[in-house]
């Protein structure tokens, strides 16, 4: 089974390669033009596959790249005197074609066949494959709620108030997903099936 | 009856903390063990040591003593397969997407689960979750399965079942059964061992009752409020009213939308249809189930500290945390405290910001009858301050000390006769 949005099932070997794929061509690309081509390209891609979570990833980007944008521009200005408009847009670019990818392809991959298929390669990089698109999968609706919860618990009557509340927002997001990879680690440990699954093959 | 698990003299550090003391017990074949003790006495660190989960993955602990599962260490016996852990905080604990891809990866065939197990695993409730996690770990095929805290977990009209399952497994597969759990009264008819560590929990008077004063002004109210989540119709349409000096309780089975009903009238979910209305420049806090650990820093005293500066509370935190019992933990990792420690900071939290409603969903998890004793007292006198408490929970007997309480079955939202009739 895959996310209730998916249109399609992918293979999950060739959707995991697709998406590190993208991600290693965009981390090396430094033209804006080439990083303009493969973000449509992902968008598309990622329409075709679960249209539910391009509005996700939409909602999850925006304020990460303000952010960004805002801090870059601060320290460029203080750092070089001026603001490098073209630097900060290759890296906003680059972190929404990532986000994009990685969150429409990796809801579109059945966890239990991912497992079985990389099981035959590596167990431990089958196990870590599987964790890390479990993880790609939950943290975005994790963040969501976080983000809300503090908007909620923290008062904000100002525009600085918001940006630490945002701050504080993605600090508790990042233990939280630390957490949540130990427990992952716990779940494994004490799964005997999982551990055994080698030794049956 | 073969013994499948030997713990002698057991001692475990943390740095220089000690965490447990010469603890020993054995557990046999059909035998279903319980240990008690007060909140952060170490349960959960006991059932980590004894399934090898600490030693093989946390750094900093010291485990002193003699310890065999099935004749092995934990560590071997972890590597065989032979134990099975259900944790108390749930939501973390899976690999799959769906219950039946959780199944096919754990290569269960079948699970006695009453919800869709195709589903989403994120959309479950921390009760359904811990159910199905419970059902894995006893067909896991281990011989020693350590439960933690299964009622704070599982509802009011299920647990004894549950219990019962257990119990009668164990003595059926001739597996071990060891369960952590603050309801003493209610897990001591299922078990046959009986361990006792830290401070003694059964030293409980009788739990105050909520008191209610005359409520001034509606605060949060609620019109005929539906909610449709993925294509489910979770509430049908909901008349909820909640006052300043008022508390009010929630109760419900496991996924009756308890916590999609709070998150509606703090704002964090937004109504299909219907009206939620907040009287103006009131604040709400809300104390979530899930994530327990939901704090911005790594430090009790960092958190409470950024707590404090951003609702500019002016008074002295060292005595806010004093009062709920974590006078001693201001400097530690906050995700070194037990659940329950976890649970009384987020109530810490609640009382610095000076809300005029307090929202907690599941306000019993992890805490033993003194700490809840002394949460309903603190409530109490936020309830005399004016402001306005609202809980859910699946224990009808703690929603019960309540004087108005809400009872929610399949997405609709009924009146109950609370402790003031």
């Amino acid at each position: 089974m895959t996310s209730a949005s998916c249109r399609r099932a992918l293979h999950p070997i060739k959707a995991t390669v697709v998406a590190i794929a993208i991600a290693v061509a965009v981390s090396m690309l430094s033209n804006i033009q080439f990083l303009l081509i493969i973000l449509v390209s992902a968008i598309v891609l990622s329409m075709s596959v679960n249209l539910g979570a391009l509005a996700g990833v939409a909602k999850a980007v925006t304020p990460l790249a303000t952010i960004y944008t805002l801090f870059a521009s601060i320290i460029q200005f203080v750092v070089l005197g001026f603001v490098d408009v073209s630097t900060i847009l290759i890296n906003i670019l680059r972190i929404a074609t990532v986000a994009m990818v990685s969150i429409s392809l990796m809801s579109c991959i059945n966890i239990s066949k991912l497992l079985e298929l990389s099981y035959r390669l590596s167990p431990s990089l089958g196990i870590s494959l599987a964790l890390s698109v479990k993880l790609l999968k939950s943290l975005p609706m994790q963040w969501v709620f976080i983000y809300k919860l503090y908007r909620n618990n923290l008062p904000c009557n100002s525009y600085l108030d918001r940006v630490e509340t945002f701050v504080a927002s993605v600090k508790a997001f990042l233990f939280i997903a630390l957490y949540s990879s130990m427990q992952s680690v716990e779940a494994i440990l004490t799964r005997s099936k999982i551990l055994r699954l080698d030794r049956r093959r | 009856m073969g013994s499948i698990l030997e713990v002698d003299d057991l001692f475990v550090w943390f740095g220089e903390k000690e965490i447990l003391k010469g603890v020993s017990l054995s557990v046999g074949e059909g035998d279903v063990a319980c240990v008690f003790g007060s909140t952060g006495s170490g349960k959960t660190t006991l059932l980590k040591v004894v399934t090898g989960v600490l030693q093989e993955l946390y750094k900093g602990f010291r485990v002193e003593g003699d310890i065999k599962v099935c004749g092995l260490g934990p560590l071997e016996a972890l590597r065989r397969g032979l134990v099975a852990y259900v944790p108390q905080d749930v939501y973390s604990f899976f690999i799959a997407s769906t219950p039946r891809e959780e199944l096919a990866i754990l290569g269960i065939g079948k699970c006695n689960c009453n919800f869709d197990l195709d589903r989403d695993i994120s959309k479950l409730s921390d009760g359904q979750l811990y159910r199905f996690l419970l059902y894995s770990a006893l067909a896991s095929g281990a011989k020693l399965i350590a439960i933690d805290e299964p009622s704070s977990h599982i509802d009011w009209w299920s647990i004894e079942e549950v219990f019962e399952y257990v119990k009668g497994f164990a003595k059926r597969s001739g597996v071990a059964i060891i369960v952590v759990d603050h309801r003493v009264d209610l897990v001591k008819r299922y078990c046959n061992i009986f361990i006792e560590i830290g401070k003694n929990p059964f030293e409980c008077s009788e739990t105050p009752s909520l008191r209610g004063i005359d409520v001034s002004k509606t605060v949060i109210s609620a019109e005929n409020i539906h909610v449709v989540l993925n294509g489910e119709h979770i509430l049908k349409g909901a008349n909820i009213s909640l006052g300043l000096g008022e508390a009010v309780a929630i109760v419900g089975r496991n996924g009756s939308g308890k916590t999609t009903l709070l998150n509606t009238l703090a704002g964090i979910i937004k109504p299909s249809s219907g009206k939620v209305t907040v009287y103006r420049g009131k604040k709400i806090f809300v104390v979530p189930q899930n994530p327990v650990y939901w704090f911005p820093s790594d430090t009790v005293e960092g958190v409470v500290r950024l707590f404090a500066n951003r609702h500019r509370f002016r008074d002295c935190v060292e005595d806010v945390l004093e009062m709920f019992g974590l006078g001693n933990e201001m400097h530690k990792n906050v995700y070194s405290l037990s659940v329950g420690k976890a649970r009384l900071l987020s109530l810490a939290l609640a009382y610095i910001s000076k809300a005029d409603v307090i929202i907690v969903d599941e306000p019993t998890l992890g805490l033993d009858c003194m700490a809840r004793e002394s949460m309903l007292e603190t409530f109490n006198h936020l309830i005399e301050d004016g402001k306005a408490i609202l809980v859910a929970t699946h224990d009808l007997d703690f929603a019960m000390k309540f004087p108005r309480v809400y009872m929610i079955d399949g997405g609709v939202v009924k009146q109950l006769n609370g402790n003031s009739n």
